[in-house]
């Protein structure tokens, strides 16, 4: 089984992970059935980071799921989201090796805990004029920072603190798991300092790995692909930040050219991918920390839909290798934010259906299924559903986190609401997909008509009878509910057929 | 047949021997068991009125909003109370007219026995006929249990 070794550095990295979680846990997965597995490493100094912290909260709440989801019958939580630390015990001797946390997503970088660039790069025991080169290099300011909130905006400082990737437990536990499938996909965003500075310098150790490297064959010919963003939002200017958005266009153009010249010239990656927006909404500044908490937005959605065109794409002709493709999504006329119908065709093919019925299930777990109480409902009876269970509470946090993360995304510049979540009318739940209307079956007598959630259940009931009494609790509940989110959608018409 | 009906219907001593004559078809001149036999209407009624009650909830009203006891119990006691009516009626009208063999003592208390033990094997036969549709039921196949 090909494994993809996703890279997040940065707060941008952290955040499109965390759409990756949710698109994962609607089931879209790769078309190859061979890959299914990711292994999510966030780069971040700062460990408090308040995104970082959001990501690492909802992997672990994610995989506590899917820990007790069955997939046979059900693509809700498909794919696997794996720590390295996992592939420690497959590898002789080297779990021993790793101190690095257990249960951990996050790398953080080592030597720079209460240090500042100066007593990072120990400036004081240099020669006088090792101590005036770094001076010319980088300003008093710079050489003050602090680094353990990141590195404030400033690449610069980023590409020495970083470069230490080979040296790291991560990197040699990265480096021993790897094999000649599996691919390497690195997010980061162009306009701040970590991510900016990590991506050049982390493909540097990815494409020219030290010898000592367990696999470095592999490493240095694997299929990369790598996504950067560009500003897509800004910060409100004051006094007391280092970190100053009117720099982000500047620093972005700079960083292209080197990018070019170093990195698509010379063809170091399969795949870049490069995504932005202008007049983007207006953050509170926050040099890092807790903080450090954007708003979801629709360019880290869309960021997180490349990770799914990178693994689709077949790496083995050299078509595809030079191929350019530009896509961009549009409002339509009849709503002032972007929806599903927004998005592409190819987007809305991979991930349409999956999110609707994704969306229906959160809707009945949280309006429908705290109601019912009638024993003789037969899926319920048949399901043996126990709400005591742990599991119940993991997914009534991770459906909240959902919501929330919705509403983020619906609020934030550019509005992306492909969903209806805060309507008085809950009752309504088949028109709760904004932009497409479900398809109203007519009945010859009007007491056969059902409403939205009656028809949920009479398709609950059907699908029952035709799931295996063998699984039950939580694993048969998320099963149902798939088949049945999945004949909804292709009753109500609210599918994507291309 | 009649015999079947009868000794069925009388196991409930709900109502007078005497009734169940009339009910086999003893006729008025008290000779013969020529008069058409009641017995077999009714037991035919609640056979095809029941099957058809048990038809009508676990397929013509089989939606999530009719699964409940109460509610197959009261499209059975609804469908029930047909048979139960006639019956009555019937019997009283047979009453009122003299419709009936002089030398049977018939009152007005076997009416309603008679109605009710007709209730009665409606109800086992809805509820016999509930177990045999409520496997091809899609929302009421846990009713009634």
């Amino acid at each position: 089984m090909a494994k993809l070794f996703l890279f997040g550095i940065g707060g941008t990295g952290a955040r499109v992970i965390k759409h990756l979680v949710f698109l994962a846990a609607a089931g879209v997965k790769f078309d190859s059935n061979d890959s299914d597995t990711i292994i999510p490493i966030i780069i971040d100094p700062d460990n408090s980071n308040g995104d970082l912290n959001k990501t690492i909260r909802l992997i672990k709440l994610y995989n506590r799921i899917r820990n007790n989801v069955e997939h046979t019958d059900n693509n809700f939580f498909r794919l696997k989201l794996k720590n390295i630390q996992t592939f420690a015990g497959d590898i002789d001797g080297l779990k021993t090796l790793i101190t690095i946390e257990e249960n951990s997503f996050h790398q953080t970088i080592q030597d720079i805990q209460n240090k500042n660039l100066k007593d990072f790069l120990n400036l004081n025991t240099m020669t006088e004029s090792s101590q005036a080169l770094l001076r010319l290099l980088f300003s008093e300011d710079n050489l003050e920072t602090n680094l353990e909130v990141g590195f404030k905006g400033n690449p610069n400082i980023g590409s020495i603190v970083l470069n230490q990737f080979s040296d790291a437990e991560y990197f040699k536990l990265f480096a021993s798991s790897f094999n000649s499938s599996d691919r390497i996909f690195i997010i980061s965003s162009i306009f701040g300092g970590t991510g900016a500075s990590g991506f050049p310098t982390l493909l540097k150790n990815l494409r020219n790995p030290d010898e000592k490297i367990p696999n470095h064959n592999y490493i240095k010919d694997a299929v990369i692909g790598a996504i950067s963003v560009l500003p897509y939002f800004n910060l409100e200017n004051t006094e007391s930040s280092k970190i100053n958005s009117n720099t982000f266009i500047s620093k972005t153009k700079s960083a292209l050219e080197y990018y070019y010249n170093n990195i698509i010239h010379t063809k170091q990656l399969n795949s870049i991918y490069y995504i932005g927006y202008t007049n983007g909404a207006t953050y509170e500044n926050s040099e890092g920390g807790r903080t450090q908490e954007n708003k979801a937005h629709f360019i880290e959605f869309a960021s997180a839909l490349s990770i799914f065109d990178f693994m689709d794409t077949d790496f083995t002709t050299n078509e595809e290798v030079s191929k350019k493709e530009y896509s961009t999504a549009s409002y339509s006329t009849s709503t002032p934010y972007l929806t599903l119908t927004c998005l592409s065709h190819k987007d809305r093919k991979k991930i349409q259906n999956e999110l609707i019925q994704f969306f229906l299930m959160t809707r009945y777990f949280t309006d429908r299924l705290p109601k019912i109480s009638n024993k003789k409902s037969p899926w319920f009876d048949e399901t043996k559903i126990n709400t005591n269970d742990p599991v119940y509470q993991d997914m009534k946090e991770f459906i909240e986190l959902y919501y929330q993360y919705l509403r983020e995304m619906a609020e934030n510049h550019v509005a992306f609401k492909p969903f209806k979540i805060d309507e008085e009318n809950k009752e309504e739940v088949f028109s709760s997909i904004e932009s497409i209307t479900p398809h109203k079956s007519s009945s010859l007598f009007s007491f056969r008509r059902m409403k939205d959630y009656e028809s949920f259940d009479d398709i609950l009931n059907k699908s029952s009878k035709e799931l295996s009494k063998d699984i039950s609790n939580f694993k048969r509940l998320i099963s149902l509910m798939y088949r049945a989110t999945a004949q909804i959608i292709q009753d109500k018409q609210l599918d994507y057929k291309g | 047949m009649t015999d079947l009906f009868a000794t069925i219907f009388e196991l409930m001593s709900l109502y007078s021997k005497d009734l169940g004559e009339h009910l086999r078809g003893f006729n008025m001149r008290c000779k013969a068991y020529d008069a058409g036999a009641f017995y077999n209407t009714i037991g035919l009624v609640i056979l095809f009125v029941s099957f058809l009650a048990s038809f009508l909830y676990y397929k013509g009203l089989d939606m999530p909003r009719y699964t409940s006891i109460g509610k197959w119990s009261m499209v059975g006691i609804v469908t029930g109370l047909l048979p139960f009516l006639w019956s009555f009626l019937k019997v009283s009208s047979d009453i009122t007219n003299k419709m009936y063999c002089k030398e049977l003592q018939i009152t007005n208390g076997d009416t309603w026995g008679f109605a009710f033990t007709v209730l009665f094997y409606y109800l086992i036969l809805y509820f016999i006929f509930a177990l045999l549709f409520k496997s091809v039921s899609n929302n009421h196949r846990k009713i009634p249990f």
